[in-house]
């Protein structure tokens, strides 16, 4: 073992310059994820400090001030487990980068006589240890912007400091969490593939996901249609945890739905950019749906609350209510938009990184730099588009019997920011234009 | 009639060179039992007799022909921090329709020369005549347009996309280049039976073995019609019966639709392949070390030392 980490220890340096830009791009990740996590709870934390149960809990009868107050938190909760699921598949994109990219010092340990163990242990630990540099840079990244999230006014005044400011212990978890997706994430990367003396496994066919994710996710809406549509008064707890489980449900289908969709874009596409954008989102729609998934369900979730309309609010609670919704909803897409451009970004970059070789020979054969950058901004412009469209008209369908009630500045307003929305993660792959230049240089 | 028609086939080997200077009597032929000897008669494709070569002792023709003169290529600044160039002043005619094996030890400069003939590197001083243009003179895009139209490329490991099957990688070059996708796969397929990849088509990189994936490369440096194929050492990674196999089906194809053929290699068995080997020796084609014919007729030169 110890012979294992003093190699371990020495190819770690020799290895420094081909791993610092992959090693970056995950602590990057890590730290996003943790800020965002970290928001997201001390926004919680702040809405249920604002509204506290009344003695003797919802059980006993509200004031209507209390109720409204009550469902401040519920939102709150439900715009949280909307986060929290592209969050935590964040930390996993940053967990499969930390390890993906250790293919051939993996193999040279395993020449060096490590056993599979052994590598294992290394592997995780480093894993580990950029998911700590990353989590702790992550909650300096959040204190920066506490003061950006505390000038937003919800039931009629702007948050404090104070209110947002975990206190060190639930911080300190948090940092903890995203250290264990890490070393989860890498664990199930690591089971996949078998680090032979020689290299790691070759990449060959990808296997087909299998059609049982459409069973899973009708259930889901089953359960949601049959346990939470009879409930009159629906517990939180219910809401979230049945939301949560539909949220799971939606992302085991929805890989599934890309690689039907981007197969059958591969049999149709009509140039080369368009081809290779097709195979690469048939050959990998799970990180396809990591990029794009979150971005829909925000769309949708925005959509139902910045378009549903308070009727003839009364007290001044209510009217603030209005508000609210739409600030919440806007709070929620830009979180989303920044886990998403940045897991976006940041497996694209990963993949140039990976592609390297393949990218120099297919420049050696003439191709234009061009060509390279059209094909990548149509791997994530083609399945962005659809989701937010998708996503976008499911929402006005079933807005549309209410017309009466839509006001038509929120609908262009609810477009407007989609279409932003999806422009950011469509831009964070420009991050990685250089990278495709460095690749691609020919000389 | 396909792009690719088997009845136009030419007949197993390429013509050898009259007295092949580097193919040594103690090297092992790469034959194998299924694939045609460098130096034997026809096996294995057959049909209308090969191309014939051009006469060597014709001159050098710069509308058809690849044509580098006085080639010089320094790396870093020039000046005293400058190191010794890696090439020196190369004068090299590549005929259209032949073969040219560039040999030399490591750090020689023949992978630099490669470069430079395709056009991938800008050389410091000296032409590079592709039908009557300078590519040293050509700004990149038209060296990209040049390359992706006129030239194609093998290298050591085939470099295919991981994730495109090999059809779709074959065919990848025709649809850069604005060839509708039928017609791309169409003329792609006509150059998997004769290069043995039936059945293979629809198979990804990883589950081809290394020899069927260098033929796919071969298929895809050769779909567009290739004025020149450039193979940067493109059996490095194989073994001897899986070489011979490629250099095999690499110069009978290159030779069925007219291509020259620029393969650097440092392996004599590879060499052998070809119409003719230079030999490059610290930037300078050695005056010594040409293989053929060719030398007499002052079609491959080393340049004079004096004028760099």
């Amino acid at each position: 073992m110890r012979a294992a980490t003093e190699l371990w220890w020495r190819l770690r340096h020799a290895g420094a310059a081909d791993n610092r830009v992959p090693g970056i791009l995950a602590v990057v990740s890590f730290a996003v994820a943790t800020a965002a996590l970290l928001v997201c709870v001390a926004g919680l934390r702040a809405f249920e400090a604002r509204n506290p149960l009344p003695p003797g809990g919802l059980e006993g009868h509200l004031s209507d001030e209390a109720a409204l107050g009550n469902l401040y938190v519920t939102l709150a909760w439900i715009a949280t487990t909307c986060m929290v699921i592209p969050i935590l598949t964040l930390g996993g994109v940053a967990a499969r980068l930390a390890i993906a990219r250790r293919d051939q010092r993996l193999a040279a340990l395993r020449l060096a006589g490590a056993t599979s163990g052994q590598v294992t242990l290394m592997t995780l630990a480093e894993a580990a240890a950029q998911a700590v540099v990353g989590a702790l840079t992550g909650v300096v990244l959040y204190l920066a912007v506490l003061p950006v999230v505390a000038r937003l006014s919800f039931q009629g005044r702007p948050f404090e400091l104070r209110e947002l400011v975990l206190p060190l212990g639930q911080t300190l978890a948090v940092v903890a969490a995203v250290v264990v997706v890490a070393v989860v994430s890498g664990a199930s990367s690591l089971a996949r593939v078998a680090i032979s003396p020689l290299g790691v496994a070759a990449r060959t066919r990808p296997k087909r996901l299998s059609v049982l994710r459409v069973l899973v996710a009708l259930a889901a809406g089953a359960a949601w249609v049959l346990v939470i549509t009879p409930m009159k008064e629906p517990q939180r707890m219910t809401i979230v945890l049945v939301l949560g489980a539909m949220i799971l449900a939606v992302n085991a289908v929805g890989p599934w739905v890309v690689m039907v969709a981007g197969r059958g874009a591969a049999r149709l596409a009509p140039t080369a950019a368009t081809l290779l954008a097709a195979r690469r989102i048939a050959d990998d729609p799970k990180s396809t749906w990591r990029a794009v998934g979150a971005l829909g369900l925000a769309v949708v979730v925005v959509g139902f609350t910045s378009l549903a309309q308070v009727d003839d609010p009364t007290t001044p609670l209510e009217r603030y209510l209005a508000d609210d919704l739409g600030t919440g909803a806007l709070v929620t897409l830009v979180i989303i938009t920044i886990v998403g451009a940045t897991s976006t970004g940041v497996v694209q970059a990963a993949r140039v990184l990976d592609q390297r070789e393949q990218y120099r020979a297919l420049a050696l054969a003439g191709t234009s730099e061009r060509s390279l950058h059209r094909a990548r901004a149509l791997e994530v412009a083609l399945p962005l588009s659809v989701t937010i469209a998708l996503s976008a008209g499911f929402v006005l369908v079933l807005m549309l019997p209410f017309t009466s009630a839509l006001d038509s500045g929120l609908v262009v307003r609810f477009v407007v920011t989609s279409a932003v929305a999806g422009a950011v993660v469509l831009a964070s792959v420009l991050a990685s234009r250089s990278l495709v230049r460095t690749a691609s240089r020919v000389a | 009639m396909s792009y690719y028609d088997p009845a136009r086939m030419p007949c197993g080997a390429p013509e050898r060179p009259g007295s092949p200077t580097v193919a040594s009597p103690t090297v092992a032929s790469p034959v194998s039992p299924t694939v045609a000897s460098p130096v034997s008669p026809a096996v294995g494709l057959v049909g209308a007799p090969a191309p014939s070569r051009p006469s060597p002792a014709a001159p050098a023709d710069p509308t058809r022909d690849l044509v580098a003169r006085d080639l010089v290529m320094t790396y870093g600044r020039s000046g005293a921090s400058a190191g010794p160039p890696a090439l020196g002043g190369v004068d090299l005619t590549i005929r259209a329709g032949e073969s040219l094996a560039v040999m030399g030890p490591s750090g020689s400069g023949k992978t630099t020369l490669l470069h430079v003939l395709a056009g991938i590197l800008r050389p410091t001083g000296g032409q590079v005549l592709w039908r009557g243009r300078d590519i040293a003179r050509m700004s990149d895009r038209e060296r990209t347009v040049l390359r992706r139209e006129d030239f194609g490329f093998v290298f050591q490991q085939g470099m295919l996309l991981p994730e495109l099957p090999a059809i779709e990688n074959v065919a990848l070059p025709l649809m850069l280049g604005g060839v509708r996708r039928s017609e791309a796969a169409a003329r792609a397929a006509t150059l998997f039976p004769p290069l043995g990849l039936s059945g293979l088509e629809k198979r990804r990189p990883g589950e081809l073995s290394g020899g069927q994936a260098q033929r796919v490369a071969i298929a895809r440096a050769l779909v567009a019609r290739p004025g020149v194929v450039f193979a940067d050492e493109p059996t490095g990674a194989l073994d001897q019966t899986t070489s011979a196999e490629v250099m095999h089906h690499l110069t009978q194809l290159a030779a069925h639709t007219g291509a020259s053929l620029v393969v650097v290699t440092h392996d004599e068995n590879v060499a052998r392949w070809c119409h003719g080997v230079v030999r490059v020796r610290d930037g300078r084609v050695a005056p010594d070390a040409v293989a053929d014919d060719r030398a007499a007729a002052g079609r491959v030169q080393a340049a004079p030392a004096a004028t760099r």
